[in-house]
């Protein structure tokens, strides 16, 4: 177990290390600079500003100024704020975007199961259509589309729920849909196939032969084991809620990190761009790194196997 | 004495996009208690749908019982609600199935496999339930068992999980066992040994056993009586005495000369019965065996033959035992 979690631990970081090299390398090949936005500049001002943040030095010297700074997690400054650095950004983002993420996960799994056992085990009636129509406009729906529609109707025409910004939980209702929606359908499509699988195991037989309980068999035997492809998929989803979707947080006016990477990126921030990027690949990483050991857990066919290399 | 299990006339259709498919049609058969009865017949006769309805195991969203009864000490199946099913399953009739490698819950241990049984139909505590599937497990076998308990099913062979699930089967004393196919899916060493428990199983607990097997070796070994079946009917019926030295029904009779021998020369051929069986969506008019039988005749086309009783217990669906039939041919 312990062996496993290293191994993981060095393929997190080489895979880390090559996103950071590929996404600088793309960065500095988009031409333009981050200050080409700020309108008329004396040139002593703009030779100073680039010699201050080290943009006057060969790439490589950069990379590696860069690689210096990222070994003690200083995710450098921000170019276009005198005062806040990336840390800071990302401190100030960041639990924004995990408690929409969060909650928009849990929505998210919850239904997302709910909807494709009931389909699976319903299959081909009228509750297995009304999963999969909901799960089709689920995925087909963009987000960008699905916020407005809700904030038209529930806003605006019923006033029920606010518009947008994050101060009370009633402002996370429409954002924490609009978001869980892709991946509630996803999780529920993923379910319901793999739920029909296991229902046609050899198991499934024997649970009835025992004469147990049809609720037992369902979770124990059914659900128990169509749970495990869902599993495997759930960090990646995870880490895309956790992070936060951008349009979502655009649309709301959420003060995530989603927010911060679409403002980077207008405004050639090499070092928010970069240090979003890497942040994202972080909890990427490491959210996967926690399925991994969590299908140990669920799964023990995997433990004997990862206990005997 | 009474009958244990009493199937009458039992008519099962599955029902598919391309139609009707009639795989029982019309099966008659009766155990008494501590009997051993195989059910033999190539794949598609309708053996194990005839099985799995004794526990109403078929999907109910595809199957239906068309006909007949089947009568469990007295009490009627096929008008049984889940309810009682439930009290019936893993209680009064325990099965094993085909595959070994399949039927076990992959994700949970034996101890619970075990346990379940036990603690829903005999309400014993977690640790009465352990300590008595501790016991169970040596019955069948399995050495260390207070160890191996402990085990996920993967962490067996597949002989070792076939004991496994009759062990389960077994847990709760059922009067019948089902047994699909129980060696099929397991190499011929391990069969021998998985025979061998059943037998000793069967005289220990006094259990009657229904075998559902292709396999006449198997049969040979551990049964009191043979039912044969052929397109979702039963031709020949009697003791395994009657049906090994005297086979009267010509699809008996090919099965019987199917099996291998060991006095047969290595370059001879091995004895198959030619053709295929009809297809169940359409079963023929009149005898299933009209168009592979080597003796048939006129009447065999248009009329399906009735049972007739010969000597003893054997039974043999055939217009060649007919009273009417001037004489009938001996053997092959």
């Amino acid at each position: 177990m312990l062996r496993f979690a290293g191994k993981r631990l060095l393929w997190a970081l080489v895979t880390l290390w090559a996103i950071i090299t590929i996404t600088f390398i793309i960065m500095h090949s988009i031409p333009g600079d981050p200050f080409a936005r700020e309108g008329k500049m004396p040139p002593a001002v703009y030779e100073n500003l680039t010699k201050h943040y080290h943009l006057d030095e060969p790439l490589y010297v950069q990379y590696f100024l860069y690689i210096k700074s990222l070994l003690v997690f200083d995710f450098g400054p921000s170019l276009k704020s005198s005062t806040l650095t990336v840390n800071d950004y990302i401190e100030k983002g960041f639990p924004v975007s995990l408690h929409l993420g969060i909650q928009a996960l849990l929505l998210a799994v919850v239904l997302g199961l709910i909807f494709g056992v009931i389909a699976a085990l319903n299959r081909n009636k009228w509750p297995d259509y009304l999963s999969m129509v909901l799960a089709i406009i689920g995925i087909s729906v963009p987000s960008f589309i699905l916020a407005t529609f809700l904030i038209n109707y529930f806003a605006v025409e019923w006033g029920l729920l606010p518009a947008a910004t994050w101060s009370s939980w009633s402002h996370t209702i429409l954002p924490t849909i609009s978001l869980a929606m892709l991946p509630m359908a996803y999780i529920a499509r993923l379910m319901r196939s793999s739920m029909l699988e296991v229902l046609n195991q050899d198991f499934m037989l024997t649970a009835k032969s025992k004469g147990l309980n049809k609720g037992f068999i369902i979770m124990k035997y059914g659900v128990r084991n169509a749970i495990l492809p869902v599993v495997s998929v759930l960090g990646i989803l995870a880490a895309n809620l956790v992070t936060g979707s951008f349009v979502v947080e655009s649309i709301f006016g959420i003060p995530g990190v989603g927010e911060l990477f679409v403002d980077g990126i207008f405004n050639r921030d090499y070092p928010v761009i970069l240090g979003s990027t890497i942040f994202y690949s972080m909890v990427l990483i490491f959210l996967i790194f926690i399925v991994d050991i969590a299908y140990f857990w669920i799964d023990p066919r995997i433990k004997v196997a990862g206990e005997e290399q | 004495m009474d009958n244990l299990l009493e199937v009458k006339d039992l008519e099962v259709s599955f029902y598919t996009h391309a139609g009707e498919v009639q795989a029982v049609r019309g099966v008659n058969f009766a155990i008494k208690q501590g009997e051993v009865v195989a059910i033999v017949g190539e794949s598609g006769c309708g053996k194990s749908v005839t099985a799995k309805s004794i526990m109403k195991l078929l999907p109910s969203s595809n199957s239906s019982y068309k006909k007949g009864s089947i009568l469990f000490k007295g009490q009627e199946i096929i008008q049984a609600n889940e309810r009682e099913m439930k009290k019936i399953r893993g209680n009064e009739i325990g099965m094993i199935f085909q595959d070994p490698m399949t039927s076990l819950n992959p994700t949970s241990k034996i101890s619970d496999q075990i346990a379940e049984g036990l603690r829903k139909h005999r309400n014993m505590s977690r640790k009465e339930a352990l300590n008595y599937g501790i016991k169970l497990l040596e019955m069948v076998g399995i050495p260390h068992a207070a160890e191996r308990i402990h085990h996920y099913p993967h962490e067996f062979s597949g002989g070792m999980r076939q004991r496994v699930m009759i062990a389960i089967a077994i847990a709760c004393e059922p009067e019948l066992l089902i047994a699909d196919e129980p060696t099929t899916a397991l190499d011929v060493t391990i069969q021998a040994q998985i025979l061998k428990l059943l037998k000793q199983l069967k005289d220990d607990l006094n259990t009657a056993i229904v075998l559902i097997t292709h396999d006449l070796g198997v049969v040979a070994e551990l049964c009191d009586k043979v039912i044969v079946m052929y397109a979702g009917k039963v031709v020949e019926t009697g003791n395994i005495a009657e049906i090994f030295r005297n086979p009267r029904h010509p699809y008996t009779m090919g099965l019987m000369r199917s099996i291998p021998r060991l006095d047969m020369q290595r370059d001879e051929n091995l004895y198959s019965i030619v053709g295929t069986p009809p297809d169940l969506l359409n079963p023929p008019k009149g005898c299933a065996f009209y168009s592979r039988c080597k003796y048939a005749m006129k009447i065999c086309k248009d009329f399906s033959p009735e049972m007739e009783s010969l000597e003893q217990s054997q039974k043999a669906a055939c217009w060649l035992y007919h009273p009417l039939a001037k004489s009938a041919v001996k053997t092959s």
